[in-house]
């Protein structure tokens, strides 16, 4: 052991003295202040003689060697950018194509890798009709199809009518239950959902827009071969089924923010209502409605573009008569929008309170660096909030900056029981 | 003393032996007895290389990225630095200058304002010989629809052909004017530069030419008489109803693509120097910086195989210089900072958002006096500090001496000449020409004053022999320049035959001339050599914060009389 050690260091020391013996040399050879010898050519006027040229030395090729690596390394990556450049010009020049192909990719959770491809035309059938479809598989329980289909102008210029539907399912979903539910509460399950939505939206004035929406929703909760060993982890048989929901809903928004592409002052208002009720029996029939309130505030004596944003939302959902709320539809905190530090749907019930507040400055133009609390709890009903009974999740991240806005953000987030990376082109808020 | 000291020892001593034995052997001169080299023999005949294809991104992402982590990777840079830092190494000064730090005229390069002043109407010519043909037809032989500046190419009735650029609806004869200017400017610093004219023409008098073909949404079609009155529809126009434009004239040759900042072209034997290292290129930083030429970069190039059956390189588009950022406005931190400069970002990150970069809490707006000037002030202007938008290993490896040649190109500019080249842009009002042609005066001057205060601004060395005296005389550019004051400057010098005693020391003269009695030089000629005499010279300037460094000048004094054979400068 000691040898080995010791012939590590002799090899070591061997390569320094080699580098400093090269580089000495180097500088000495280049410390003259003078250029290269002039010529013996006598030529009255524009004297020319043995051209100039560029000479490297033996020992600077060796020195430069490890940057020689890099360069050559790197190269691949420029045959790549310049094959881009001339066949998809749209990728680099910011101005997407009307239409293409994306290749998508998600890494992570208990598939590991999924693979999947994006189209996109966004002038269909010859107008500005939008058409997205999106397709991602991972596994035979774990897929994911989206499509939405998009008119503008809809009824009148400031109208927007979207067509969404989209299914997918996922083999390892977690209950955890209310606020004080423990981690090892967790049960799981899986489910497998068709969604279909229409929505339409249209701008009341510049500040005020006006949505109505109608979906339909058929979730089924099961147990799949992945979960199923494991019986004291599976939720409860009564809970398990097929479930179709039908509901109708509105939201309202009111803007009054300031800053492109930074939101950097003013108020923001968000409030919505959602009639819901199951199609297949009379189990399920309920309202759920949510207010939030957006702030931002730039720091004094500053440039705007530091700046506080907070957010506060409540959702609630509320039973009609004797009947029930589906579990899967009932309020949660913890998502890559809420306690971020905490797992998905770590804490459920009827109701839901976020506080969120972030410091966001700028890096670069195009990039800020955010520092966020997030505070929540969950409670069945109002007079169950207690200041005792939030939990906190902590953390920061990068958001990329494009001129129209927000258009990336990884975040690293934090909290007592766990931790999440989060990278989503969805802002939080 | 263990083995491994022992080795490391051994080592030691040989390198040391090495250096000794290296060190002896050096035999560079700074100055020679043959004829000073001033031009470079890179024109003689090639065979034609294949145009290299033109990319706009990849030069961006590799200087931006790759290029800056390959530096600290070449250890040459570490034992450079270090080198500098004890004192025994020099910067890594560029690879073609001579004897008198100039560097020679090639392909690249050519003699003009600075070497052999050019009057105010030769440097508003230009590199002009002729202009667009206005009274006759014009056909469009080829055309871009899309991205950020459609534009099309003409034929006049006299078959000379065009690239036609025009202005931004925002701001007419902004972009346009900055082209014509910055490519006066830098034809009378010696480049190589295509023509270009202020041109006004009729709508009616273009026409498509057959089989012009254009790209459309990633499709091919021929371009049809709509195509051209939309690229037209929203430019401005005169009372006569004429649109302005830019008319850059194909230069002779064929194009064969582009030329970079750094290496050499592989399929053109007569690219010896590594671009990084051309004093010329270095050197551009300057007069970039003077004319905030933030978008010089490789694509921003052409080479062309002249008909002299060489490559011959250009420096070209312009339409980012001055005030103008293609068809808008340069924003506060074009000039200050690179797009992505991890210099400022590393600071903006530590800080928490508390460091205030200088460029952004500036009114963009309230500091664009004339939209036909965009934003070009002279307040914010740091010389030192410059940067173009993306980085280029030839401006990076800008030298003390690099800049102070340079700034010298920028300072040859008078107030005169620089009103007679701002005039060419054809700006209408007045007030936004005169306010243009002051922010370039108080730039210049600041280049002037910044680089000057740092090396010793002495040059234009002559040498002759009167009946007694051998007297040296020499311009100092900082009082021909106005920028420093006769009165409060004067010289000290020393005065020696090369590697022998000295013959005047620790002298002073109020002018910028030195005489020697040359009955003072008891030698003559040794071994058939003439005798080299050695001027050490500092310029003291009282009430001036600057920087005294000595500039060596050597003298032959040959048979035909003292000729100047070797300039030194101090960084």
């Amino acid at each position: 052991m000691i040898n080995l050690r010791l012939i590590t260091l002799k090899r070591t020391a061997y390569l320094i003295c080699i580098l400093l013996f090269l580089g000495i040399i180097e500088v000495q050879a280049q410390s003259t202040i003078a250029g290269k010898s002039d010529t013996t050519n006598h030529a009255p006027d524009r004297v020319t003689a043995e051209p100039y040229s560029s000479e490297k030395k033996v020992g600077e090729h060796i020195l430069a060697f490890p940057s020689y690596l890099l360069h050559w390394g790197t190269r691949p990556i420029g045959w790549g950018v310049k094959w881009a450049e001339k066949k998809l010009p749209e990728l680099l020049q910011g101005e997407r194509a009307p239409y293409g192909v994306y290749p998508l990719f998600e890494l992570g959770g208990d598939v590991g890798v999924a693979y999947g491809l994006l189209l996109y035309h966004n002038q269909f059938l010859r107008y500005d009709h939008k058409v997205r479809v999106e397709a991602l598989f991972g596994s035979e329980e774990y897929n994911d199809f989206d499509f939405e289909y998009t008119i503008p102008s809809f009824i009148s210029n400031t109208g927007q009518l979207n067509l969404d539907a989209s299914y997918s399912n996922d083999p390892v979903k977690s209950l955890y239950g209310g606020n004080s539910s423990t981690i090892s509460s967790e049960q799981l399950y899986a489910t497998e959902e068709l969604e279909g939505a229409i929505e339409y939206r249209n701008a009341i004035s510049s500040s005020v827009q006006i949505s109505l929406a109608s979906q339909y929703w058929k979730m089924d909760i099961n147990n799949n071969k992945t979960i199923a060993e494991d019986p004291l982890l599976v939720i409860p048989q009564q809970l398990r089924g097929t479930t179709s929901l039908l509901s109708f809903g509105s939201t309202l928004r009111f803007d009054f923010v300031k800053g492109t592409p930074r939101t950097f002052r003013g108020s923001r208002y968000i409030a919505g209502l959602q009639w819901n009720r199951s199609l297949t029996n009379d189990q399920f029939h309920y309202l759920t409605y949510n207010l939030e309130w957006q702030q931002f505030l730039p720091l004094p004596f500053l440039p705007n573009s530091r700046r506080l944003a907070f957010k506060t939302s409540v959702e609630k959902a509320a039973p009609l008569g004797d009947k029930e709320i589906p579990f899967f539809d009932s309020p949660s905190l913890g998502s890559s929008y809420n306690l971020r530090g905490f797992s998905s749907d770590r804490f459920r019930d009827d109701g839901s309170l976020l506080l969120t507040l972030e410091y966001r400055y700028p890096m670069w133009n195009f990039a800020d660096i955010v520092f966020f609390v997030d505070e929540g709890q969950v409670f069945n009903k109002y007079s169950d909030i207690s200041i005792n009974d939030f939990h906190t999740s902590y953390g920061f991240g990068f958001h990329l900056i494009s001129t129209k806005g927000f258009s990336f953000r990884s975040e690293f987030a934090f909290s007592k029981e766990s931790s999440r990376v989060i990278l989503n082109i969805n802002p939080n808020f | 003393m263990t083995a491994v000291q022992k080795h490391i020892g051994r080592w030691l001593l040989v390198s040391l032996v090495a250096i000794t034995a290296i060190s002896g052997c050096s035999s560079t001169k700074p100055y020679t007895l043959d004829p000073i080299k001033t031009f470079d023999p890179d024109t003689t005949d090639i065979p034609r290389p294949p145009e290299n294809e033109s990319y706009q991104y990849w030069d961006r992402i590799d200087n931006t990225v790759f290029h800056q982590l390959e530096k600290p990777l070449d250890l040459n840079n570490i034992f450079r630095t270090a080198g500098r830092v004890i004192g025994v190494a020099d910067a890594k000064q560029a690879d073609n200058v001579n004897r008198l730090d100039e560097p020679p005229e090639s392909s690249w390069y050519n003699y003009r304002h600075y070497y052999n002043p050019m009057t105010p109407e030769e440097l508003a010519r230009g590199p002009n010989t002729v202009k667009p043909d206005t009274s006759g037809p014009w056909t469009i032989f080829s055309a871009k629809l899309e991205g950020a500046n459609p534009g099309f190419f003409i034929e006049d009735a006299r078959g000379n052909r065009f690239l036609i650029k025009f202005d931004g609806p925002q701001y007419p004869e902004l972009t346009t004017s900055a082209e014509v200017i910055g490519t006066k400017i830098f034809y009378g610093a010696g480049y190589n530069v295509p023509e270009s004219t202020i041109t006004y023409f009729y709508p009616d008098q273009v026409t498509v030419g057959e089989d012009v073909m254009v790209e459309e949404k990633g499709k091919e079609r021929q371009m049809t008489m709509a195509d051209y009155r939309s690229i037209i529809a929203n430019k401005p126009r005169n009372e006569q109803g004429k649109i302005r434009a830019l008319a850059s004239k194909f230069v002779d040759g064929i194009p064969v693509g582009q030329w970079a900042f750094e290496g050499t072209r592989s399929d053109d034997p007569n690219d010896r120097v590594d671009h990084e290292h051309r004093r010329e290129i270095r050197g551009m930083r300057v007069i970039s910086s003077w004319l905030n030429d933030t978008d010089r970069r490789d694509a921003n190039t052409m080479a062309v195989y002249d008909d002299g059956g060489y490559i011959k390189h250009f420096v070209q588009d312009f339409g980012n210089t001055l005030g103008a950022n293609g068809a808008s406005i340069h924003e506060p931190i074009y000039g200050q900072a690179y797009l992505i400069d991890p210099r400022y970002m590393a600071i903006n990150a530590i800080s928490l958002g508390f460091n205030v970069n200088s460029w952004e809490m500036v009114d963009t707006q309230a500091h664009i006096a004339h939209p036909s000037v965009g934003y070009f002030r002279a307040e914010v202007f740091k010389p030192g500090q410059w940067v173009s938008a993306h980085p280029l290993p030839a401006y990076e490896n800008m030298t003390l001496r690099d800049a102070f040649w340079g700034a010298k190109q920028v300072m040859s500019f008078s107030d005169k000449d620089i009103r007679a080249i701002v005039e060419t842009g054809e700006i209408t009002n007045p007030k936004a020409e005169a306010y243009l042609t002051e922010v370039l005066i108080k730039r210049r001057d600041k280049i002037g004053r910044y680089w000057f205060s740092r090396i010793n601004p002495i040059d234009k060395f002559e040498v002759k022999k009167s009946s007694r005296d051998i007297v040296l005389s020499f311009s100092d550019l900082g009082i021909e320049g106005s920028l420093f004051k006769p009165s409060n400057t004067h010289y000290d010098y020393t005065v020696s035959l090369v590697d022998r005693k000295n013959i005047l020391q620790d002298r002073r003269s109020e002018n910028p001339l030195i005489s020697v009695d040359s009955s003072d030089i008891s030698a003559s000629n040794i071994n058939g050599k003439p005798v080299v005499l050695k001027f050490e010279i500092f310029t003291r300037r009282t009430a001036a914060d600057i920087s005294e460094k000595f500039t060596r000048v050597y003298v032959a004094l040959e048979s035909s009389g003292p000729r100047v054979v070797g300039i030194q400068r101090e960084e």
